[in-house]
């Protein structure tokens, strides 16, 4: 049949409204599907997600933090949504943030159906929210340079010169350590926490862009500690690093601990999606996957940790709420004075 | 081409325009409107001028070693054709810059003694001039071109090589090596990718910290208002660069047409070999890169279509921008404003994006929205060689084309432009490669599918996951290879038929 203008015409418009069908019925959305917000790292998001889809058969469509805005990045785009949220579930991958989201009304008040041997600390009241798998805020230090015993048993003293001129810390308008931080104001009081970071400051920390590139500032030599979370330690040492890390104290007898947290997002468009993935991600299945990834999140439930022989006793004398109370002082003091 | 298809690709261009460019930057405006002066003017802190100084030093620098690296490939490529070599010439700028740190600090290992606190910016410096020394090589090589050349073998006639390079060719090509350093200075100060993954904090990364950490009100207005300076900065020494070398009133002279000799060939594949082949081999030394790739494939293989599907839909429209441009009043307007969209970091496009699109869920929820932050971004790649396809053609070919019956604008440029689909096409694939290396603009409106494979790639650099990290990254140059080849091809072709 040869090839006429008009049959060319006709086999171009064809393809061109196919293109177009197949695009949207792309973009269609499934009420089967729920979107998820996941500042968990994605090499264990990725790990919980296909979990959750061998148990139901449903793939969540999965949002991950970027590098540069971490939980934060995440955290604002659900309050610019609004009440037209995108997300149904918020899997974070810290708990102050997510505290400040249910306080503002974005989170969703439902209480899973398998949470009952979490511990009432790692709940909401309101069942606004829910804590699973914790990591620590540690400093990592490369052991062929420091010696384990010379290192500060407490994070006070890392202000002194000796310890901040080579210490590497994260930006603490993001992340762990800008709870972290506000851990500092909730617990010692807002005066010394800002004499510790004017300390810090005028004693030489190194701010850098993450807690990982604090690893590889460790690692590469450019400072000789760093703060940082548990996770990013085990994952550098999987890779080869020489690298290691201490517990230091906070002032209550413990290192400050932070949960990862699931939330079904108020006005929610697949609210039952949201709500069985809700149910699955505050399982006690998901905080024994996390214990076991690289990333060895230690369990909330007491009865998980004997059973997974983590033989760590968690302090439960302090609180995430008055910590989530001092973030935006605490956000604003470390900024006017470690970021200027 | 058809009228029927010309009208599309012309209504395209001109649908995405307004889509990219003057809907987000309104978007944007209104935006920063509602914030109050004292918010938006808060940018401007110390830590914003100190971060404004570092980047430009840290530009500065990269700029010198990326003339060191380019202007010997300039005096290859310039008056002399060989599609190969300009092919090679175009690689690195299309290699993904991630790709190129991730080799790099293989080279360098774990300690650089004694230089513990400057290695990250030397590094950073010597990354971006391994990326962007093309750009030196194609300015000046064309400064070269137009008459560089010719003068100088006019003057060693009667004077010694050096003495007729410094009165007749260095003149000429000074101006075009001032606007390849301004286009660089212009390029770093937005980029983000490469400090980044050195350790470097710089502005780009500081605006895009604001653009994740700040309300969403707050955080286009104050991004907005701290690209100011840098786009004047920039403005200011390409103002100066003019005022220095005056305007380019050389005309390409005749003698151009010589074979690149096999010695000359071999400094270009030798400037390549160094900075394209050391990081790629490094990261190809390791035995378990097969069982990477299976993995890699395994894991991502969705994501992968997807980025590849986002990064071909971005190019196509692209070049329906470029068309469409040329083709309707007011080209260099436009090409101007693509421009400097084009140079603005990636958080300030990806947030004029959101702030325009967050309330349409079919383009807010999906990928288009992918494709409209990439399109913003690169528009101006098409315009520029939509423009420049235009600007070559001669006078004598225009008035056949009226003569044929042409009378309207739109119609002339059709008739020239269907000679040119080589350049299109290169200019495609161009886009292509773009598109599939960008972390700035694709982390800011990221969907939840699919996931553009650059951010997966800087995810696993934070992980330490070292295989993931290989293996996608090398799958990242090797979808550039066809590129470069489909784009040499393209530029025979067009030579040819010239």
């Amino acid at each position: 049949m040869p090839l006429t203008r008009r049959r060319l015409r006709f086999s171009i418009s064809f393809h061109a409204c196919a293109s177009v069908c197949w695009l949207v019925v792309g973009c269609a959305e499934s009420a089967d599907q729920p979107v998820v917000y996941c500042s968990v790292d994605e090499t264990f998001g990725l790990q919980v997600m296909a979990a959750f889809e061998d148990a139901t058969g449903i793939t969540p469509r999965v949002v991950y933090d970027s590098e540069a805005g971490k939980t934060t990045g995440l955290i604002n785009r659900i309050r610019a949504e609004g009440d037209r949220p995108r997300a149904d579930v918020l899997f974070s991958s810290e708990i102050f943030n997510t505290i400040r989201l249910a306080d503002e009304g974005f989170l969703a008040s439902y209480k899973p159906a398998s949470v009952a041997d979490v511990p009432a600390g790692f709940r909401d009241k309101q069942n606004r929210w829910t804590a699973i798998g914790l990591r620590a805020r540690v400093l990592a230090f490369d052991p062929s340079r420091v010696k384990r015993e010379e290192l500060p048993q407490t994070w006070e003293a890392l202000s002194q010169k000796k310890w901040a001129s080579r210490l590497a810390m994260a930006n603490p308008l993001f992340g762990t350590t800008r709870g972290h931080v506000a851990a500092m104001f909730a617990m010692w009081g807002d005066e010394r926490a800002t004499t510790y970071l004017k300390a810090l400051k005028s004693n030489g920390v190194q701010i850098v862009d993450g807690n990982s590139a604090a690893v590889r500032a460790v690692i590469d030599g450019r400072a000789d500690w760093c703060m940082t979370d548990t996770d990013d330690v085990w994952v550098a040492q999987r890779d080869g690093a020489n690298i290691e890390l201490i517990y230091p104290d906070m002032g209550h007898g413990d290192t400050l601990w932070i949960p990862t947290t699931v939330a079904l997002i108020a006005n929610s468009r697949r609210e039952e999606a949201g709500q069985k993935l809700v149910d699955f991600l505050a399982s006690g299945a998901v905080e024994k996957l996390l214990a076991e990834s690289t990333s060895r999140n230690v369990p909330v439930r007491p009865e998980l940790r004997r059973q997974l022989k983590m033989d760590i006793s968690i302090s439960d004398r302090m609180s995430y709420d008055d910590i989530a109370d001092k973030l935006e002082l605490s956000a604003a003091t470390a900024r006017d004075i470690l970021l200027k | 081409m058809g009228r029927w298809l010309w009208q599309v690709v012309r209504a395209v261009g001109v649908a995405a325009l307004v889509a990219t460019l003057v809907v987000p930057v309104a978007a944007l405006l209104v935006r920063a409107l509602r914030c109050d002066a004292g918010t938006l003017l808060s940018v401007f802190s110390e830590r914003y001028w100190m971060l404004l100084a570092k980047t430009v030093g840290l530009a500065s620098g990269a700029a010198v070693l990326a003339m060191v690296l380019g202007l010997p490939a300039a005096f290859v490529v310039g008056g002399r054709r060989s599609t190969l070599v300009t092919g090679l010439v175009v690689l690195p700028l299309m290699m993904p810059a991630m790709v190129m740190v991730f080799g790099w600090q293989r080279f360098w290992g774990p300690y650089t003694p004694g230089l513990e606190g400057w290695a990250p910016w030397l590094r950073a410096m010597w990354c971006w001039a391994c990326w962007y020394w093309p750009v030196v090589a194609l300015m000046v090589g064309a400064g070269w071109a137009r008459g560089g050349r010719a003068a100088y073998e006019a003057a060693v006639l009667e004077t010694t090589g050096w003495v007729a390079f410094r009165r007749a060719a260095l003149p000429g090509v000074a101006r075009h090596a001032g606007m390849a350093a301004l286009v660089l200075m212009a390029v770093m100060v937005g980029e983000y990718t490469v400090p980044h993954a050195n350790g470097v904090i710089v502005l780009s990364a500081e605006l895009m910290a604001i653009a994740e950490g700040e309300p969403f009100d707050a955080a286009g207005g104050k991004i907005a208002v701290g690209c100011v300076v840098p786009l004047v900065m920039v403005a200011a020494i390409g103002w100066v660069v003019t005022r220095l070398w005056g305007r380019d009133t050389t005309r390409r002279d005749d003698v151009g047409a010589l074979q690149v000799g096999r010695w000359r060939a071999t400094i270009v594949v030798a400037i390549v070999a160094v900075t394209v082949g050391v990081p790629t081999g490094l990261l190809m030394l390791n035995r378990d890169v097969p069982s990477w790739f299976r993995e890699l494939i395994v894991t991502y293989g969705s994501e992968l279509a997807g980025t590849f599907g986002v990064a071909a839909a971005t190019a196509v429209v692209v070049m329906c921008i470029g068309v469409a441009a040329v083709s309707v009043r007011g080209t260099l307007a436009i090409l101007l404003a693509t421009l400097a969209m084009g140079v603005l970091p990636g958080a300030l496009i990806g947030e004029s994006m959101l702030a325009a699109y967050q309330r349409i869920d079919v383009v807010y929820n999906h990928w288009p929205i992918l494709v409209l932050g990439l399109v913003g971004r690169y528009a101006w790649v098409g315009c520029l060689l939509c423009w420049l396809a235009m600007r070559a053609t001669a006078r004598d070919q225009v008035e056949s084309v009226r003569l044929e019956g042409a009378t309207s604008r739109g119609e002339v440029v059709r008739s020239l432009l269907v000679h040119q689909w080589p350049t299109l096409a290169g200019g495609a694939f161009l886009v292509l490669a773009f598109a599939l290396a960008d972390v700035d603009v694709v982390a800011i409106v990221a969907v939840p599918s699919p996931r553009m494979m650059a951010t997966i790639l800087v995810e696993k650099f934070h992980r330490f996951e070292t295989g993931m990290m290989v293996s996608i990254g090398l799958t990242m140059v090797l979808a550039i290879v066809p590129a470069v080849a489909l784009l040499s091809m393209a530029m025979r072709y067009g030579r040819r038929r010239a």
